[in-house]
């Protein structure tokens, strides 16, 4: 039993360090950091670029939608403030993450203060019912298939560009992927056989 | 469910398809550009616009300020110092020579103070608001001046005091006159008494009288 869920986990969370294809995929990422560490502030653009996606993708399963944009810009503010201090250029995508992830964790702290407004106040940019439902079902679901689906779905990642910024082989992603669509299919009510 | 399309993208999946464009209104804006933080411009703009244009002169011109008025201090010093040594490497007496210019100068200070002595005692209150006068003009001195002139001019205090005290004694003594002192300065209150008038109206009178004759006392 135990020696399953080992394997389970395995399959889930994967392994980096087996994973050698990663490094270099990294290496681009790992490049910018190196320029912007040497002076090239400007190199920060296109750092900015190519990892939106992955603080987006982290805003989106955890803060309200109409807040992401301020968290999003409060984590690059940090980075462009902290990139330097990075010791290792290759762990820039888990850096990154991990600071989304506490500035939503700080946001839900502070916003417990208050009274949070419906999402259906701005009626011009509201999405419409179906979109929040699924939304809100992926936010719902457990944290390992809650990232992987978003970035998949929502931000349109393919199953390697996963792997490589969430860190997981390339296995783990697709586990995560498959397992999480079928959950979130059963919790939206959807039949198998359609 | 096409586990590809899933994957990769590749193939086709109506209902993966519509979960994506479902979910496409949360999709992050592609063409997003960062905002840099404002405090950083603003920082950069304090400095570049105050900073270097006002605090940097004002900050030359206080050091030069502060070291002309440094280095004229130190001048002045430097100067009267030079000037002292000089006066006494000019001077250098003898023990015999500053013996003998001890006894002249207290020789000369007594007869001086003597002198002083008798002018106060002759005309006690000129004396004494003459010296009240040099008294405070060696305060303000003593307030103004540098150091070797300090002590000059505390001195001089010192013997203006001395005479102020001489001054003050004279005014305390009681005066002893005679008799005939008294009789005399009685009758010359009473000459002091004559008004103007009757003046003129004596020298009328010795006007058109005989010529007066220095010789015999005569008229």
């Amino acid at each position: 039993m135990s020696e399953s869920r080992t394997i389970t986990n395995h399959l889930i969370w994967g392994n980096v360090h087996n994973n050698e294809p990663l490094e270099a995929l990294t290496n681009y990422e790992a490049g910018l950091v190196t320029r912007f560490q040497a002076g090239d502030l400007e190199i920060f653009d296109e750092f900015y670029t190519r990892l939106l996606p992955l603080v987006h993708g982290i805003a989106v399963t955890r803060v309200p939608f109409h807040d992401v944009d301020d968290i999003v810009q409060e984590v690059f503010v940090l980075a462009f403030n902290k990139l330097n201090d990075l010791r290792d250029p290759n762990a820039v995508f888990g850096w990154i993450a991990q600071i989304a992830r506490n500035k939503c964790v700080e946001y839900l702290r502070k916003s417990k203060q208050f009274d949070e407004l419906p999402e259906n106040l701005n009626a011009r940019n509201r999405p419409n019912a179906e979109a929040l439902e699924v939304l809100e079902t992926l936010k719902d679901m457990p944290e390992i298939f809650r990232e992987t689906l978003i970035l998949r779905l929502v931000e349109g990642m393919t199953g390697p560009e996963i792997a490589r910024v969430t860190g997981l082989n390339h296995v783990a992603v697709r586990v995560n992927l498959h397992r999480g669509l079928k959950l979130m299919r059963e919790r939206l009510g959807i039949d198998k056989t359609k | 469910m096409n586990e590809e399309y899933l994957w990769d993208k590749t193939g086709c999946d109506e209902e993966i398809e519509a979960f994506e464009t479902a979910l496409s209104v949360f999709k992050h804006d592609c063409d997003a550009k960062f905002h840099y933080p404002v405090e950083t411009s603003k920082a950069n703009a304090f400095f570049s616009a105050y900073f270097l244009k006002w605090a940097i002169p004002a900050f030359v011109f206080l050091i030069l300020v502060v070291s002309i008025f440094l280095g004229a201090r130190l001048f002045n010093s430097e100067s009267t110092a030079n000037s002292v040594a000089q006066i006494n490497k000019e001077i250098s007496p003898t023990k015999v020579e500053i013996a003998q210019n001890d006894s002249k100068n207290t020789q000369s200070k007594n007869a001086r103070l003597d002198q002083t002595e008798n002018v106060a005692s002759a005309k006690p209150h000129i004396a004494k608001r003459t010296i009240q006068t040099k008294a405070k003009f060696t305060v303000i001195n003593a307030r103004t001046f540098p150091v070797t002139d300090r002590t000059r001019a505390k001195k001089y205090t010192e013997k203006s005091l001395a005479l102020e005290q001489v001054a003050k004694a004279h005014d305390s003594r009681q005066p002893e006159f005679t008799d005939e002192e008294i009789a005399a300065y009685n009758k010359l209150r009473q000459a002091l008494a004559i008004t103007g008038k009757n003046l003129r109206a004596v020298s009328k009178r010795i006007q058109f009288a005989a010529p007066f004759t220095p010789d015999t006392g005569k008229r």
